[in-house]
């Protein structure tokens, strides 16, 4: 019991207890991938970016201007315009695109009132 | 032994009956001694001033900080090979504050403790405080020893360390923009610390806050010394080799303090810095993060170097006084001399004119060091001490902006305003 009353011992005993506390809350709790988080609207735009400029042919030539993170948080997009290389020669000019992790749509490839409507749905709500 | 010493030392000073208390009361300058984190240094078996217990403080704050942290974000999987800020691993503002900025305010409390020490002796020990100045300068002692003894500066300083980690937990939870951290798990909706972020806030950080706040508050009570002895009518010798009036030790002293520089530097302002650009992006350019970085530049060498100029004017009316003297003396020596060796008759120096000329060029000499006498306390060297910390701390940040490719930008910047110091 003289070994109890020494304070290295009872501090080392009250953290060891926290310790213990906490680590079997972390075991019961773990964070997965499929946890719910929250998201940051800058890492969020930079990886969708550089997800469209590494599918673009001549990723070099692709311009962002206007960009910007929208829709809820479930279907989260990135808006704007781009301009890049045109197939033949020349640039295409600005283009609006949305890109998600799951979806990347430009002017031009769809029908104008589909991209209208879709702009309209998804990125009217800016984040 | 080394206290009864300092006090056996200022009772030489000191009147029978005062000497007598003083040294009873073991009456010694000390901006450590007996505080309240010495009592729990020495109740954990921690207290000795040897370094292998200097070390072991060091270990254990790691492993009351750090090492839980590691584990339970371990345990809850807050890891990955990502550059990410739920990666409790990524956080390098971690490992510096925690593994290199605890362990470094420890230490420095060490060197504090050692230099001030030593410069509070040397004042009493080389007679710059005069013998009659000894109560004032006890009761300056007295005054720290119950601050020192006092649990309230603690007890605010505990309070401003839960604070400030607060300050940065509170909007995880209910800022505007909340960013995913590994301190606080969910999202939009609802919200909750991990069990790193609990360990985080509640121990270890707090814990951080008061190791520095707590040497904060020596630093002002070196300065309240500092302030008390420039009030005294101090003994300075004009002379004196070290070029400071026999106050050279101070600037020693007050280099010592680059320690707490490198310490606060590197966790408490690269670090932050560090991972709001690497982990949350934040541009150099933006005021948040190149403000810390300015302010602690000119401020920090700035806090320390202030105070000596407390001693500027007792040191600069020596010096004119000095002068004065010298230059009355001078004058009717060197006429004598000039007499006989200008316009006499030439013959063979005797042994007394031989005296003269030796007279005359220790004259010379104690005219160069009144001469080129500091009317502030401090030396480059030391200057270069407070500077070198400074920036030693902020270089941690340049292999990150260097792979940024925002080096140049920082340089541009320094050339510009050097170009612009130097009127080109």
């Amino acid at each position: 019991m003289a070994f109890l009353r020494r304070a290295a011992v009872r501090a080392g005993i009250v953290l060891l207890a926290l310790f213990s506390a906490l680590f079997a809350y972390a075991w019961r709790n773990p964070i997965t991938a499929d946890s719910p988080r929250l998201v940051d609207p800058a890492r969020f735009k930079a990886e969708q970016l550089d997800r469209f400029r590494a599918g673009a042919r001549d990723p070099e030539s692709v311009r962002f201007s206007g960009e910007f993170v929208a829709g809820p948080r479930s279907l989260l997009v990135v808006c704007g315009k781009v301009n890049r290389k045109a197939e033949g020669r020349g640039m295409t000019g600005l283009q609006r695109f949305i890109v998600s992790p799951t979806v990347k749509i430009v002017d031009g490839e769809i029908d104008r009132d589909a991209m209208d409507a879709l702009w309209t749905s998804l990125c009217a709500r800016k984040r | 032994m080394r206290t009864q010493a300092m006090s056996a030392t200022l009772a030489a000073h000191l009147p029978s009956a005062q000497a007598e208390a003083a040294v009873r009361a073991d009456e010694a300058f000390s901006l450590f001694a007996g505080d309240w984190m010495q009592e729990t240094y020495a109740k954990l078996g921690l207290g000795s001033h040897r370094w292998l217990y200097k070390t072991k403080r060091c270990l254990v704050a790691v492993l009351v900080t750090y090492l839980p942290m590691a584990a339970l974000a371990w345990r809850q999987g807050l890891l990955s090979t990502a550059l990410s800020p739920t990666n409790f691993f990524a956080d390098f503002a971690a490992y510096a504050c925690f593994l290199v900025g605890l362990p470094l305010f420890l230490l420095a409390e060490v060197v504090i403790d050692a230099s001030t020490r030593e410069a509070a002796e040397e004042f009493v020990r080389c007679g710059v405080v005069r013998g009659e100045d000894a109560p004032r300068l006890l009761r300056v002692y007295q005054t720290l020893r119950r601050w020192r003894e006092s649990r309230w500066p603690d007890m605010v300083c505990v309070v401003l360390a839960y604070t400030f980690s607060l300050a940065i937990l509170v909007p995880q939870f209910y800022g505007d923009n909340p960013l995913p951290t590994w301190h606080v798990a969910g999202d939009e909706v609802s919200r909750e610390l991990t069990a790193a972020g609990y360990w985080a806030f509640f121990i270890a950080l707090p814990l951080l806050n008061y190791t520095w706040l707590r040497l904060i508050v020596k630093t002002l009570m070196w300065i309240y010394y500092l302030h008390h002895v420039s009030r005294l009518r101090l003994d300075l010798v004009p002379t004196h080799p070290d070029l400071t009036a026999g106050i050279g030790f101070l600037s020693e002293a007050q280099g010592r303090f680059a320690i707490l520089i490198l310490a606060y530097g590197i966790s408490n302002v690269a670090a932050p810095v560090g991972y709001e650009i690497a982990v949350q992006g934040y541009d150099l350019g933006v005021m948040p993060v190149w403000g810390p970085i300015v302010g602690f530049i000119i401020g920090a060498p700035l806090l320390f170097t202030l105070p000596l100029f407390m001693f500027t004017k007792q040191l600069h009316r020596t010096k004119k006084r000095a002068l004065a003297a010298y230059r009355e003396r001078a004058v009717d020596h060197l006429r004598s001399l000039e007499k006989r060796w200008l316009h006499g008759d030439r013959r063979e120096a005797t042994a007394e004119e031989m005296r003269q000329f030796a007279e005359q060029a220790t004259l010379d000499t104690l005219y160069t060091r009144i001469h080129h006498m500091r009317v502030v306390p401090f030396d480059l060297r030391s200057f270069g001490q407070l500077v070198g910390s400074t920036f030693g701390a902020m270089s941690t940040l340049l292999p990150l902006l260097h792979s940024r490719g925002e080096i140049n930008e920082v340089v541009e910047v320094v050339s510009k305003l050097l170009e612009h110091l130097g009127g080109h």
